[in-house]
């Protein structure tokens, strides 16, 4: 694992202007990731996150900081990424091959260089023999792997997702998860991973953030030195439990501070 | 029930057949039974005579019919498209047009007739002119609908791949909008027969709309409704051509889910 920082994110704050007046979504993120780092951002629901992974992106801009990654700035959209979004946004007219390979027809590459390596990711995601149908044939969990697929198939370096397992049920994210967990661990990809569950946080990641409510701000940043690759037993481990427990009273004292507040 | 006869009853032909069946009896009964005189209500048995004594003469009829609102038609989405397309890419375009739009829709298309008539005379002009205007609405909203349909979220996607707008056209936003672009054709087809029979029946001397309209002053029944029953069948088939173009287009739809029983 090289150690540079893949993605810099220097004193970010983003105010929506809003009919009713502005709304502060971040308040001066700092967070640098190295490369072919898992970091997991867990906090309550509205308090930037989504924001913030946008405007890593490229595609909604800040209101004051600077973002960096690899030696890009980013100000605009950022295209050496692979997006996963919470909803699986298969175009239904595709067929699930055609769908991952949507990525290649869009940036104007060879689809015929890429087709060996769209079946060998299908899969790896246990795919492969609905390769030729349509999305609509899918289970919710089967298109939420077609897109992760779409997102690695270029080989981009960085990957962000957003609550891409939170429409699905437990069981099959978990499954999902540990997918996950595998591919990114051998392709070695810069990660920022957007998730509700702390566990899911915890067993994916090297690092997880901890945010707190409105306006966002970097609560804590929790190192998670379990051993790698990750297996389903790692649930088990003591340290494991330990982890989930510490962001949840993290979560839970931000929760009643903001309540006393009120 | 055997696969066979349950594919058969679910058929649109079976259900459109059992339709018709259980108005021509309705129909014969009414006749028959409560006396509803033939001045008033021909047979179906004379409608039937009529219509073979002189297929000729429906034919040609129907052919000017067709042509008239196939043109009309086909002026309606030639116009409508570019606009939508304009409208969903152009907020200021947008603004621009959509009172005019709406202001245009608020007026009775029958009351611009003599207008036709005096600006293009008694030809074919107005009649396809009429089916334009017509099935022009329709069209263009759902047409609109379908090109605004894009989620933001896709968008997002689409720009992450650093996609061109043309790219993100042809392979995003013009399939997606599909569905509603075929509604907008099943609408605008069926439009465009009522606007070139609006326009025959005020002028002119052509088409199945004048037929119903002569056969009217001439007291004649069973023509006029053999012409009402070819323009409702012209219909239903242009419809059906309509349609089954866009179950090859777009099976991937929900919309085609209930039908593919
Ligand atoms: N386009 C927008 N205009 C105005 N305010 C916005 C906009 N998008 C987000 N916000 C506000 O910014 C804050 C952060 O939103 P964001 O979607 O980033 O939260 P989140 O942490 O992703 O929440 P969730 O966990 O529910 O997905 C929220 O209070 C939201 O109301
Ligand atoms: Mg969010």
């Amino acid at each position: 694992m090289t150690t540079g920082k893949a993605i810099d994110i220097t004193d970010v704050s983003k105010t929506y202007r809003t009919g009713s007046g502005p709304v502060e979504a971040l308040r001066r993120i700092d967070l640098a990731v190295a490369a072919g780092e898992f970091v997991s951002i867990v906090g309550p629901s509205g308090c930037g996150k989504s924001t913030l992974l946008n405007m890593v992106a490229g595609l909604k801009s800040k209101s004051s900081g600077t973002i960096r990654i690899g030696e890009e700035f980013v100000n605009g959209p950022f295209t050496n990424v692979g997006i996963v979004f919470q909803r699986d946004l298969l175009m239904e007219w595709r067929t699930v091959l055609d769908n991952v390979l949507l990525q290649i027809e869009m940036r104007n590459l060879r689809k015929r260089d890429y087709a060996e390596r769209a079946m060998h990711l299908l899969d790896r995601v246990h795919l492969a023999d609905f390769a030729q149908r349509y999305p609509r044939e899918l289970s919710g969990g089967m298109r939420q792997r077609a897109s992760i697929c779409r997102a690695l198939i270029h080989d981009a370096p960085v990957m962000l997702m957003d609550e891409p397992f939170g429409a699905l049920d437990a069981l099959t994210r978990d499954d999902i998860a540990a997918d996950l967990a595998e591919i990114c661990e051998e392709a070695g990809k810069t990660t920022i991973f957007i998730t509700h569950s702390i566990s899911e946080a915890v067993y994916l990641s090297d690092r997880v953030i901890v945010m707190s409510g409105r306006p966002g701000g970097i609560m804590a940043d929790i190192s998670i030195n379990l051993v790698r690759p990750r297996r389903h037993s790692l649930r088990e481990d003591p340290r494991f439990g330990q982890h989930v427990t510490e962001i949840r009273d993290l979560l839970e004292a931000d929760k009643d501070s903001r309540r006393e507040v009120q | 029930m055997k696969p066979f006869l349950h594919r058969v009853v679910n058929s649109q032909v079976f259900g459109v057949v059992a339709t018709l069946i259980v108005i021509f009896i309705v129909w014969e009964m009414s006749i028959t039974f409560l006396g509803v005189p033939t001045y008033v209500l021909p047979s179906i048995i004379t409608v039937a005579e009529v219509l073979l004594k002189h297929p000729g003469m429906f034919l040609s009829e129907t052919l000017v019919t067709t042509r008239e609102l196939l043109l009309g038609f086909a002026v309606a989405v030639g116009l409508s498209m570019p606009i939508a397309l304009a409208m969903a890419y152009s907020r200021i375009f947008e603004g621009l047009v959509s009172p005019l739009i709406v202001i245009s829709q608020a007026v009775p298309k029958i009351a611009l007739a003599p207008l036709l008539l005096v600006w293009f005379g008694f030809g074919e002009m107005p009649k396809v002119i009429m089916a334009a205007l017509i099935a022009f609405f329709p069209m263009l909203i759902s047409a609109l609908t379908g090109f605004k349909a894009l989620e933001p979220e896709v968008m997002s996607l689409a720009r992450s791949m650093g996609a061109s707008q043309w790219k993100i056209f042809w392979k995003i936003r013009l399939p997606s909008a599909l569905p509603n672009i075929f509604s907008g054709l099943k609408l605008a087809i069926t439009f465009s027969v009522i606007g070139a029979v609006i326009g025959e029946f005020l002028a002119g001397d052509k088409g199945l709309g004048y037929l119903i309209q002569s056969a009217s002053g001439a007291q004649r029944m069973d023509m006029l409704f053999a012409g009402v029953i070819i323009i409702s069948v012209l219909s239903l088939l242009l419809y059906y051509i309509v349609q089954a173009i866009e179950r090859r287009l777009i099976f991937w739809h929900q919309s085609q889910d209930q039908i593919a029983l």
